[in-house]
């Protein structure tokens, strides 16, 4: 037997029937309440749509007036420069070649002279008067005949060149006069409707449909008011009538529980092998009213929006609250228990930090100078490591590997060790005193604090940027080095005039990059100097953690971090707008 | 010779590119033969020479560990050699101890697991919306998110602490994990992944009336699912050296992680502090990133350059984590074909 003959004859079946019968109840009573809700509102809706989408035209029209005469000039004005470059573009290559083609005449007849004096050389060579005497004819003939020629190949070229030219400009002229007739006629167009009769128009006819629509609105507001008292009365008739329904579907389930108790063994294995295939189709029925939710859900707004509702969320709370917090915060002396006692200083914050704050100065200062160490010793170093580094072999890869791998270490545990190693009796002055240097104090020196910090972390990126340059190296074409080589241009050679140009964009970027991130340097500068002796490692970053975060002075940390911020924006700038350059080959 | 051949421009003749046959003689040949010998030699120096800087950079690494088995009178002494008198591994447990690493080590590893768990719930959908949806205000957003790059932590740091203070969420995992969830890096990387792949395939699905849901979760994320391993790799890195933000968003010791506890074994007690302690917690915080490189260097240097084309010689070998992950991969598509076979 069929299984579905077998279910819609079973007793499973006829439960389910009832189950059903009970659903739909409850969907009927939601639907009627539904309807008897927002009758009102989707008569005015659709009363409403014609007019607020005549409404959105009109006042769009009102708003383009200008730029649509403004629009419509510019793409005439677009398509005609386009053509007026494709004319200058053809003059300059046809004027090229036609200055062009005198010069290699010139060459070819000096080679061919030079080849004549050779033949005459070797005919004449045992007699060497007979020679000079013939030379001398050939060449004066040759002077006559050659200012002749010049002379008459250079009034062509001077014709074609003046024929080129007139034509040129003929075509220009043409081009700019039929633009400007299309233009006026477009600016007639326009000028033809009066401007303050259309405006009053627009504006008449927008304040209707307005108040048209707002009538509307209020007379169903006034309805729903009215049916207020109803409604609630409905609410609680469909209320009572889900309880009874959903009291009944209980019912239903616990008597099929005792029948099902009451079944022999055989039986009820049929039953739960049946009640499979129900409990599939009561899924089923569920699944589809929750698309069909969705989809109501989805048609009213964009689902992007429930999509990047994290994402904005974190801007708003990590970058636009803090940002505006932090303009306003900076021109008040803040109360930490109470904000509403915060008293307004104005720029005194500002004022303060850059004359009387001695600390706030050294660290603006060190900030640039550790800033300008490290990029500098980085980019030196590691264009001239990846040059080397950069073949492709087993141990140049193997070399590659080593000199990564204090990059993937924590800044903390570099730092850490780079304080054993720096030590006064450390690694690096053993090394020194082997060379019979002795070295200085590193870290518990003023002068050579901020170096030794800039050190470590230049060590600890080498890796990660000689990689970087060496993919760069890779996404150079081939065929340029080997046209070099066809030139017999030597290594050194290749390497500056070559390599280095090609790199530039690439390296300008890595390395501004570099410079704007390590006006943030923090860890290392906490860990092994916290601001160093004196404070010649203080820099911007401790600063105003050591100010605002320690010390509780919100109001000048948060004048320092605006000042942060100005240093980066300034240069982030620089860098989109001057050094950001596309490579060509 | 007439003047008349010499201002003929057509007539052409030109040997200078002809090829010249010489023979060698034997003082020739011998210098070849030194010079390629020299060359050789210059090979092996420049090889050597590789090995050498290569080591400059390894070479601290295994002092680190060199002295942390070393016992503490030794250790003071900071010999650049690395031999060891006395192996003392008994430093790693009293290491461990004296900077309760047991509290420290779990505080990391549910810092990393909640991070990482859950980012993918807020960063995918995001990434798509960008990627492949039209709405209101991207523009805007995207301005955002360009200011966002040139505001530092390190400069918002007192408005987010004062926010979260405000809002109770200094001292908790919440506020500790909040700005991972929506980090702008991941949005970024997987935005500019959809991107790469083809139209054709999501019209294709738009037929049969997918939805933006199933195009998401069952058409692209699978179609990009090495992305997500860089990705992993990448976040479990960054979030085992986090320091900066821990530091700053947490006051009592309970949240504090690795290298917070590190740092705290450097400060502890006394002028000196106990260099063999030191450096046996930096190598235990260090240990499993170490691994992972040793492991699976190649993919770990292709990730951490982010996005670049690189190619390294004996490449092809494949790593143990990459057969993993292939492993991995082969058997994630075995599972969802059979989720759609079932379904129809």
């Amino acid at each position: 037997m069929d299984i579905l003959e077998k279910l819609e004859n079973s007793y499973n079946r006829e439960i389910q029937k009832k189950v059903l019968a009970q659903l739909d109840i409850i969907d009927a009573a939601t639907e009627k309440y539904h309807q008897e809700k927002y009758k009102y509102r989707s008569i005015f809706l659709e009363q409403a749509k014609p007019l607020q989408d005549q409404l959105q035209r009109e006042k769009a029209l009102h708003k383009n007036y200008k730029s649509e005469l403004r629009n419509q000039i510019h793409k005439v004005k677009f398509e005609y420069k386009g053509k007026m470059d494709e004319i200058k573009e053809d003059y300059y290559f046809d004027l090229k070649e036609a200055k062009q083609s005198l010069d290699l005449i010139k060459k070819k007849i000096h080679h061919n002279y030079q080849k004549a004096r050779r033949e005459y050389m070797q005919a004449y060579a045992s007699s060497p008067e007979v020679l000079k005497a013939k030379l001398n004819k050939f060449d004066q003939d040759f002077k006559v005949y050659y200012d002749k020629e010049i002379a008459e190949l250079t009034r062509q070229r001077e014709e074609t060149i003046s024929d080129l030219k007139q034509k040129h400009v003929e075509q220009l002229a043409k081009l700019k006069k039929q633009m400007q007739g299309e233009v006026d006629e477009i600016k007639k167009a326009f000028l033809k409707i009066n401007k303050e009769a259309y405006k009053a128009e627009k504006e008449a006819k927008i304040s209707r449909l307005k108040s048209q629509i707002n009538v509307l609105k209020q007379e169903m507001k006034k309805q729903e008011k009215g049916n207020r008292s109803f409604l609630k009365t409905l609410k609680k008739e469909t209320k009572a009538v889900k309880q009874k329904a959903r009291s009944e579907i209980r019912k239903i389930n616990r008597e099929t529980r005792n029948a099902v108790n009451k079944m022999s063994a055989q039986e009820r294995k049929e039953f739960m092998e049946l009640q499979k295939y129900i409990n599939e189709d009561f899924r089923l029925r569920r699944k589809i009213k929750l698309d069909q939710k969705e989809a109501s859900i989805m048609k009213k707004i964009n689902p992007a929006y429930i999509y990047i509702f994290p994402a904005a969320f974190g801007e708003v709370l990590f970058t636009l609250l803090p940002f505006a917090f932090m303009i306003v915060g900076s021109l008040f002396r803040v109360n930490l228990t109470n904000l509403s006692k915060s008293r307004w200083v104005g720029l005194q914050n500002f004022v303060m930090i850059f004359t009387k704050d001695v600390e706030f100065q050294k660290a603006i200062y060190n900030t640039i100078i550790y800033s300008f160490i490290t990029v500098v010793l980085l980019s030196v170093v590691t264009i001239l490591m990846a040059a080397w580094l950069a073949k492709n072999t087993k141990i140049h890869n193997l070399a590659q590997t080593m000199v990564f791998t204090p990059h993937i270490a924590s800044l903390v545990s570099i730092s850490i060790l780079w304080i054993a190693m720096l030590n006064p009796n450390g690694i690096i002055n053993q090394v020194l005193a082997v060379f019979g240097i002795k070295g200085p104090a590193w870290l518990l020196q003023e002068n050579t604090s901020l170096f030794s910090v800039s050190l470590v972390t230049v060590w600890k990126d080498i890796g990660y940027y000689v990689l970087i340059i060496i993919s760069g190296l890779q996404g150079i074409p081939a065929y340029v080095y080997e046209a070099a080589k066809l030139d017999k241009a030597s290594k050194m050679r290749t390497f500056f005039s070559i390599t280095i140009p090609l790199l530039a964009p690439t390296l300008s970027f890595v390395f501004i990059t570099k410079f704007i991130n390590s006006f943030k340097v923090f860890a290392p500068i906490e860990i092994m100097t916290n601001g160093g002796p004196m404070g010649s490692s203080m820099v911007l970053s401790y600063w105003i953690y050591k100010v605002g975060r320690i010390g509780f002075n919100y109001g000048p940390a948060m004048a320092g971090a605006i000042i942060l911020t100005i240093m980066i924006a300034i240069c982030t700038f620089i860098n989109n707008r001057y050094l950001r350059k596309i490579v060509r080959y | 010779m007439e003047l008349e051949k010499v201002f003929d421009v057509t007539v052409e003749e030109d040997h200078s590119y002809a090829p010249v046959i010489t023979t060698l003689t034997d003082r020739q040949k011998r210098i070849i033969k030194i010079r390629k010998r020299i060359k050789y030699c210059l090979k092996i120096i420049n090889y050597l020479l590789l090995i050498g800087v290569g080591l400059t950079f390894v070479y601290p690494f295994v002092w680190m560990f060199v002295m942390s088995v070393r016992s503490y009178d030794e250790s003071i002494l900071f010999s650049g050699g690395l031999w060891v008198n006395e192996w003392h591994w008994e430093n790693y447990v009293e290491a461990w101890n004296r900077a309760q690493f047991s509290k420290y080590l779990g505080n990391s590893i549910t810092y990393a697991a909640l991070v990482l768990g859950l980012q993918y719930f807020f960063i995918v959908p995001a990434a798509y919306a960008f990627a492949r949806m039209e709405f209101k205000g991207k523009g805007f957003l995207f301005q955002l998110k360009q200011l966002g790059m040139m505001l530092p932590g390190e400069a918002t740091l007192i408005p987010v602490y004062f926010f979260y203070s405000k809002l109770g969420l200094v001292d908790t995992w919440t506020g500790l994990v909040l700005p991972s969830l929506f980090s702008m890096f991941g949005i970024y990387m997987f935005t500019n992944n959809f991107k790469t792949i083809p139209q054709d395939i999501i019209e294709s699905a738009l037929i049969d009336k997918a939805k933006n849901r199933q195009i998401m979760l069952r058409i692209m994320v699978p179609m990009i699912f090495p992305v997500f391993v860089t990705h992993f790799l990448l976040t479990f890195i960054s979030n085992w050296n986090s320091y900066y933000w821990v530091l700053v968003m947490t006051n009592s010791e309970k949240l504090k992680t690795l290298p917070v506890a590190v740092k705290g074994l450097l400060k502890a007690d006394g002028i000196l502090p106990p260099w063999h302690l030191v450096m046996a917690g930096n190598i235990m915080q260090l240990a499993p990133i170490l691994i992972m490189y040793i492991l699976g260097n190649q993919q770990m240097k292709r990730a951490m350059i982010g996005g670049r084309k690189i190619k390294f010689a004996g490449g092809d070998k494949e790593s143990l984590i990459k057969r993993g992950v292939k492993a991995l991969v082969r058997k994630l598509n075995r599972t969802s074909k059979e989720v759609i076979f079932k379904e129809r």
